[in-house]
């Protein structure tokens, strides 16, 4: 499922923290292999495009005209032109910058939001968790991409020309827009990664070496860092794969909705634009759809390959 | 099966089901159905085992008022009253016209009686007035919510179609081949965002083979036949992800399943493959299914809205699209409580129906 109110994800996260079930099978050799090479290479392009587009030698700019609009693929347009003679080739390039980074920021934010408000409560348990863990509840009873909407239907007014103040800053109103998507994005991935941190601190914050420190005299706050916040940590980052995939597709979707920044260059906004003529001229939809769908599954097939590297390492302690 | 009082709560879903689908062919008023199904089952779940119930829905109560508080607090953060006298009144309105405008609407109140005031509205099916074209915002929900919820019950049907079997199947071959396939292209599906695959498919049905039609809405009333055919592609786009998230839960707990001693004594007994399966196996594996069905709905109705706008179905998405586009924040407000509460309640009765499946539940959590 791809717009994905990540919740459904918590649940084969959580599977894993069982000792493997299928042992008995005889141990099953997990290796990296050729589709992981693959999929962190794929990843590692899109990095590239997303730091340094503008300055790849050769490349056209996203609001280049480049030739006659809606050529199709071939020798000369590599993946063609779009409604405006913009390079499509181009502008999937340049569209990685908003589509990853949007979403990366935001999953960052949620990390960061998710993991106090579970290191906390699954830490101090009791009362604070009982208030945090319904707080959390709250915030994943509205469905993913409605709280999306909302946040930025209401917030990110669209159009407008003149600079808005956001914050202590003046900016102008698609980067307003753009800021509006990061946060409501980063607010989506909250509750989730909070429901992944709470659960593992549950389990790391009763192990020995944290009553070793305890008895060693070391502070609340020291043993959350030191002991338990780098045994949550991976648990996390493995969540923040998929949770990263899971917002490179809402944002792109908020695209069809016409709120965001509608005018940047985007693989959302790309597909939504060329939409209309996908009966005569597929390629402007299909292309910036491939770079997505690469993305995605790269992203879906590194954090499935995490958690069995993990899975492993876990059952040998 | 007789009802007893045992099973009273699985008899209520049923009939509950029966009302829904009766109201539905003969166009009774959405809400009115709605109602009737909830406070059937919470009624015969009340009977069956009471305090749990109703303890359960008291512990509703804040998590309702917070969502619908959060809704109005955005609504009411975006639109001044200012803004809202001048687009009833005209650009032109005076200042004096403005200030008593909003003094008769009540736009100066304070936030919480203003709260008050909508939600106690809000409770017996009134979500407001749209001051952008003077339509009853509930009425728009009304004729809005059905579709989104027909798409969102063919799409759980195609995925359990897909997913049961291919699951079973993948789980029997598990680490052979046929089981390399199904769990390779489930991976492929869950990474196809669904308006991509929607596009995918209205290129290939609609565009070149020319089989399915790729817009509008039919209502089944009209023509079933037509209703399906313009359903089919919509569902298809929403199901096949959530097809491939089930496939992997169903798989991944069947195949534990399949190594305890129950099945090896059924093994032994000479039970052939597909009665082990069927019969034995699959019963203890769909809890996690049930659970994640229940969780999942999050996501298909976020799939939902955009599906509707690419198929250009009278939906929720598209009513939130116009309303976004249109300035219309009391559309967007009433669309997102009634999605949000909607949820909420889905959520409850999927926990209720998991109490009446299993029993163990209702003591451990209550």
């Amino acid at each position: 499922m791809s717009v994905v109110n990540a919740t459904e994800v918590t649940v084969t996260v959580a599977a894993p923290a069982a000792p493997p079930a299928d042992s008995d099978d005889g141990y099953v050799a997990r290796k990296r292999g050729f589709w992981f090479w693959a999929a962190a290479a794929w990843l590692g392009f899109i990095v590239l495009c997303m730091l340094f587009s503008q300055w790849f030698p050769g490349l056209a700019e996203p609001r280049e005209r480049v030739g006659s609009p809606r050529i199709g693929p071939g020798a000369d347009y590599l993946f063609g032109t779009n409604n405006s003679g913009h390079s499509v080739f181009a502008r999937c390039l340049h569209g990685a910058r908003i589509s990853i980074g949007v979403a990366v920021i935001a999953t960052f934010g949620g990390i960061v939001m998710g993991g106090t408000v579970g290191l906390i409560s699954g830490y101090y348990r009791r009362g604070i968790d009982t208030t945090l863990s319904s707080l959390v509840n709250v915030m994943l009873a509205i469905p993913g991409l409605v709280l999306a909407l909302a946040l930025v239907g209401f917030f990110a007014p669209t159009g407008g020309f003149d600079d808005q103040r956001f914050l202590f800053f003046t900016v102008s109103p698609n980067t307003n827009a753009t800021i509006w998507a990061t946060i409501a994005l980063a607010i989506l991935s909250t509750p989730s990664i909070s429901r992944v941190a709470r659960a593992q601190t549950l389990v790391w914050s009763d192990r020995d070496f944290v009553l070793a420190s305890r008895t060693l005299g070391a502070r609340n706050l020291r043993i959350i860092i030191r002991d338990v916040l780098p045994n949550v940590l991976p648990a996390m980052l493995s969540f923040a794969l998929i949770g990263v995939a899971a917002l490179i597709v809402v944002q792109a979707a908020l695209a069809f909705f016409g709120i965001g920044d509608v005018t940047a260059t985007s693989w959302g906004g790309d597909i939504n634009f060329g939409r209309d003529r996908l009966d005569s001229e597929p390629h402007m939809v299909f292309f910036p759809s491939l770079f997505m769908f690469l993305t995605v599954l790269s992203l879906n097939y590194l954090s499935d390959k995490f958690i069995e590297l993990n899975a492993v390492k876990e059952a040998g302690v | 099966m007789t009802i007893s009082k045992e099973n009273l709560s699985l008899w209520s879903v049923v009939i509950s089901f029966a009302v829904f689908l009766f109201g539905w062919i003969t166009h009774l008023n959405g809400l009115v159905t709605a109602g009737i199904c909830l406070v059937l089952i919470i009624g015969a779940a009340t009977i069956t085992n009471g305090s749990y119930v109703l303890k359960r829905l008291a512990a509703l109560i804040p998590t309702l008022v917070l969502v619908t508080l959060f809704a109005f607090f955005l609504q009411t953060q975006r639109v001044s009253p200012q803004d809202v006298a001048i687009r009833v009144l005209g650009p032109g309105a005076t200042e004096q016209a403005t200030t008593e405008f909003i003094a008769a609407n009540g736009l100066d109140a304070p936030f919480f009686s203003r709260y008050l005031d909508w939600i106690s509205g809000a409770v017996v099916g009134d979500l407001g007035t749209s001051f952008v074209n003077n339509t009853s915002v509930s009425d728009q929900v009304a004729a809005a919510l059905p579709i989104s919820l027909q798409l969102m019950v063919y799409a759980q049907i195609i995925a359990l179609l897909l997913a049961v079997p291919g699951g079973v199947y993948a789980a029997y071959k598990a680490n052979q081949r046929g089981d390399a396939v199904l769990s390779t292209s489930a991976l492929g599906f869950l990474s196809v965002p669904n308006f991509v695959l929607a596009l995918v498919l209205v290129f290939l049905f609609a565009a070149k083979l020319d089989l399915l039609p790729a817009t509008r809405y039919e209502y089944f009333g009209e023509s079933p036949w037509e209703h399906f055919q313009h359903m089919l592609l919509p569902s298809l786009a929403l199901g096949m992800g959530l097809a491939a998230t089930y496939l992997r839960l169903l798989r991944g707990d069947m195949v534990i399943t399949l190594q305890e001693s129950f099945i090896t004594t059924a093994k032994a007994k000479g039970v052939s493959p597909r009665r082990v399966l069927w019969g034995h196996a699959l019963r203890p594996s769909m809890f996690t299914l049930l659970t994640v069905f229940a969780v999942n709905a999050g996501a298909l109705i976020g799939g939902t809205l955009i599906v509707e706008i690419i198929f250009i179905l009278p939906g929720m998405g598209n009513l939130i699209a116009t309303a976004i586009v249109g300035f219309d924040f009391l559309i967007l407000q009433g669309a997102v409580v009634v999605l949000a509460v909607g949820f909420v309640l889905l959520n409850f009765l999927a926990d209720l129906l998991y109490a009446a499946l299993d029993p163990r539940i209702r003591h451990v959590r209550s």
